[in-house]
């Protein structure tokens, strides 16, 4: 009951009106992203050419139409879809890679241990935009290609944190207690370790998916990242960015929504931040 | 404590502001100060819509190669500003009564831009070169007919063709068919250096090309550019403001949504022909649904080719629903330029007739890189679906779709080209030879290629007028391309550049060839 209250406590203390804010937006975009396909809104992807670049306040669009005539405002919350699906497919890769790379090269140390960072320090050495662009050049444009080639650029950064983490506490008591014991040495990883440094690499996931969102918007901005006419933020921007100057909207709305939904989740990785991490607490008690 | 979450709010506003102004482009005005329009140095400054990184002399590399081809060389023959064929090289040329035999009178003390004599005995090397499958020229198909060139001095030079072609002329009037020095046929296969009113004294790869008038020049005398240098501006958007800001006095492919933009400004000119024109081309060498002409047909009539008119160049283009040949041309037939009017009702008939009346899956290959590629490629998305064609659009950057497409790695592919020439014989370049980026992948027709071949020997316009509507018809039927548009192509200039001119028709690549004549005014 203590550790709860104390927790509960944190977790108010971590709360202030521009975190709640953001952590609302973020509720939001993702309630939007699950129930789009019920708020009747017309297909993202149908055209209409003869009513294109409608400006805002169009009967029937409320938001205006692009160049082809689709619905600005479903192509902006069917693109919200796409954004979260796509960044945490990414992330969830990074996670799982980055971990993975993390626990056995800190747990197990050794040949191990350099073979894992030093594939890390090789994703790390080349700069994240061109390595994308490489790969999704080779592969070719798609979300599956974005999905997996920014799970592997943001790996590192998870690989590093759990690493850090791992060398940290494996010969703590609690770990070594779990060896006498008998447990294998992936039970221990998986059952002792992972549990004691997961508070880290959880305030870790919403700034990854805010990474993400700007690096899938910037990747299909220059027409390698989703492909159209599937809608997406940034690739919004690319095709607004010609009709600028007949319909601001179509560019301004894409970009806010792009900085807001980046800066709403990081404020939501600050809240967990100081909600996880319990020497904020005691910090705060000296 | 408190100062890192707001640091960290900062820190990400500032990402986002970043992006924001990274994707809208804004960061394209931030070039250097305007110099040019205060300049009075003879110091010509060109906006380009694409980089090239390697000219290689005779091939097709686009529109932004043509422009430096007719800066760095020259052929026998070019265009004047009305698209006319005028002597170049040659001071004088003459055909023989069968049009199968031309002579060319070369000028005299002709030098490359190295000092190097240019003779008869590199006009033979070069048109022999361009008759060389390996050579992949443009010209190609028509200089596969060159049977011999003669040199009997070294002002002369005697082409001798297989069969008859009355338009050969205008074929050698092409920029890739610039006379080269011996070198540019090595195993690199580029050239920098030729006979044309600049020569390259720098490049800074994918940003500009500096060049100086080339003294050796045969009209050095009508070169008023002591200098020019060309910028690569690859977005449209960013290529205006170059020319808004007065960074360049001209720019080529001005975007067709900003063509008001320009006309309204008093110090611009916005000069724009009718020329190139879009269209689908298939991948018949899969054998699958699109090697039976039925489907092609089914295609051809499916577009809405208003829609591309208006959603990939803002009105700015006209239908082509048959050959693309200009109602201007002697050979246009209007019944035969509305053969592939819209008509869904009719695909979709022709579709279940071919066996496909669930329809097939296909990849669309367009660009990304150039904008109106990719909006053409959309717009014809939701009619390709209307007859049952369920499209994935592959969308790369430039290079991979050319190069996709001249291995055939697609289904369905959107072109944007001009002919060679404005005569119809051009047709033959969409229809037939080597595989190439911008014909049907394994098409071959052998009736249509004897119906061109018969074009260029017929006798009179009368007997030409008869073969080129049986040419259209033919096209009509086998679809070796399903035309969309004609686009409009405009430069956009600095008023204070006077003696420029958009060649008209198809010809308007070949416009840096009246930069031999214009000026500056201070």
């Amino acid at each position: 009951m203590k550790t709860t209250s104390r927790s509960v406590r944190r977790l108010r203390r971590s709360l202030n009106p521009v975190r709640v804010g953001g952590a609302l937006f973020v509720l939001v975009v993702v309630i939007v992203t699950i129930l789009v396909p019920l708020l009747g809104l017309p297909d993202p992807q149908a055209q209409n050419i003869p009513e294109k670049l409608g400006g805002i306040g169009t009967p029937g669009h409320p938001l205006g139409t692009d160049r082809f005539g689709r619905d600005l405002l479903s192509r902006l919350l069917h693109g919200a879809r796409i954004e979260l699906v796509v960044s945490i497919g990414a992330t969830a890769v990074a996670l799982v890679v980055g971990v993975t790379l993390g626990m056995l090269g800190g747990f197990l140390g050794r040949f191990v241990e350099t073979i894992t960072m030093r594939t890390v320090d090789v994703i790390l050495a080349f700069p994240p935009i061109v390595l994308a662009l490489l790969i999704v050049t080779i592969y070719g444009p798609g979300i599956v290609t974005l999905i997996v080639t920014m799970g592997i650029l943001f790996s590192p950064r998870f690989a590093r944190l759990t690493y850090g983490q791992v060398v940290t506490v494996r010969n703590l008591e609690y770990v070594e207690a779990s060896r006498v014991f008998g447990n294998s040495t992936l039970r221990t990883m998986l059952t002792v370790v992972l549990p004691n440094v997961a508070a880290p690499i959880i305030v870790q996931l919403p700034l990854t998916l805010a990474t993400s969102i700007l690096l899938e918007s910037g990747l299909s901005y220059l027409g390698l990242g989703v492909v159209p006419p599937t809608p997406s933020w940034g690739l919004m921007v690319a095709d607004g960015q010609r009709d600028m100057i007949a319909n601001p909207a179509l560019v301004a709305l894409p970009s806010a929504v792009i900085v807001a939904t980046i800066l709403a989740f990081g404020l939501v990785g600050d809240i967990l931040r100081d909600w996880l991490d319990p020497r904020r607490g005691m910090a705060s008690n000296l | 404590m408190a100062s890192r979450p707001r640091r960290w709010i900062s820190t990400l506003g500032a990402f986002g502001a970043a992006l924001a102004l990274v994707l809208t482009g804004c960061s394209n005005t931030a070039a250097p100060k305007p110099t040019a329009s205060n300049s009075t140095a003879p110091e010509l400054k060109i906006g380009l819509s694409a980089d090239v990184p390697d000219l290689k002399p005779s091939r097709d590399q686009g529109a932004a190669a043509m422009m430096l081809d007719t800066m760095i060389h020259r052929g026998l023959l070019g265009y004047d500003a009305k698209g006319q064929v005028v002597p170049a090289l040659a001071e004088s040329f003459k055909a023989s009564a069968d049009n199968k035999s031309f002579t060319f009178k070369l000028r005299k003390d002709l030098k490359f831009s190295d000092g190097s004599a240019l003779t008869s005995a590199n006009v033979k090397k070069t048109l022999e070169f361009l008759a060389t499958s390996s050579s992949g020229a443009k010209i190609g198909a028509t200089m596969s007919q060159l049977a011999s060139v003669d040199t009997p001095d070294e002002q002369t030079a005697v082409v001798n063709l297989k069969n008859a072609n009355v338009a050969f002329p205008s074929y050698l009037a092409d920029t890739t068919a610039a006379i080269l020095p011996d070198k540019s046929f090595g195993a690199q296969g580029t050239s920098w250096e030729g006979a044309g009113p600049f020569k390259l004294d720098k490049t800074q790869k994918g940003v500009s090309f500096t060049f100086s008038k080339n003294p050796n020049f045969y009209d050095a005398s009508n070169v008023n550019f002591d200098k020019a240098t060309v910028t690569v501006y690859a977005d449209g958007q960013a290529r205006l403001n170059a020319l808004l800001a007065g960074d360049v006095h001209l720019i080529d492919f001005v975007p067709w949504e900003s063509f008001d933009r320009v006309k309204q400004d008093a110090n611009l000119t916005l000069d724009p022909q009718s020329g190139p024109w879009m269209y689908l081309h298939f991948n018949v060498a899969k054998g699958g649904p699109l090697a039976n002409e039925k489907v092609r047909q089914a295609i051809a009539l499916a577009v809405n080719r208003e829609n591309v008119a208006k959603a990939a160049f803002s009105g700015q283009a006209s239908v082509v629903a048959g050959a693309p040949i200009s109602e201007s041309s002697p050979f246009y037939n209007a019944q035969l330029a509305q053969g592939w009017k819209q008509d869904v009702a009719k695909a979709k008939q022709l579709m279940a007739e071919a066996g496909y009346a669930n329809g097939f899956d296909a990849v669309l290959l367009t660009s990304s890189q150039y904008a109106f590629h990719q909006d053409t490629a959309l717009s014809v998305q939701p009619d390709l679906a209307a007859i049952g064609i369920r499209t994935t659009l592959d969308s790369g950057d430039w290079a991979t779709r050319q190069q996709k497409a001249a291995e055939g790695r697609y289904d369905i592919a959107v072109a944007g080209s001009a002919g060679v020439v404005n005569d119809p014989s051009f047709l033959v370049n969409f229809v037939t030879g080597p595989a190439a980026n911008n014909r049907s992948y394994g098409f071959d027709d052998p009736k249509l290629d004897d119906l061109l071949n018969k074009g260029l020997q017929a006798a009179t316009d009368a007997d030409r007028k008869a073969v080129y509507d049986q040419v259209q018809e033919r096209i009509i039927q086998t679809v070796p391309f399903a035309s969309l548009v004609g686009r409009s192509q405009a430069f956009a200039y600095s008023k204070k550049l006077s003696g420029f001119a958009n060649i008209p028709g198809f010809l308007t690549f070949e416009s840096g060839y009246t930069l031999v004549g214009a000026r500056l005014q201070a």
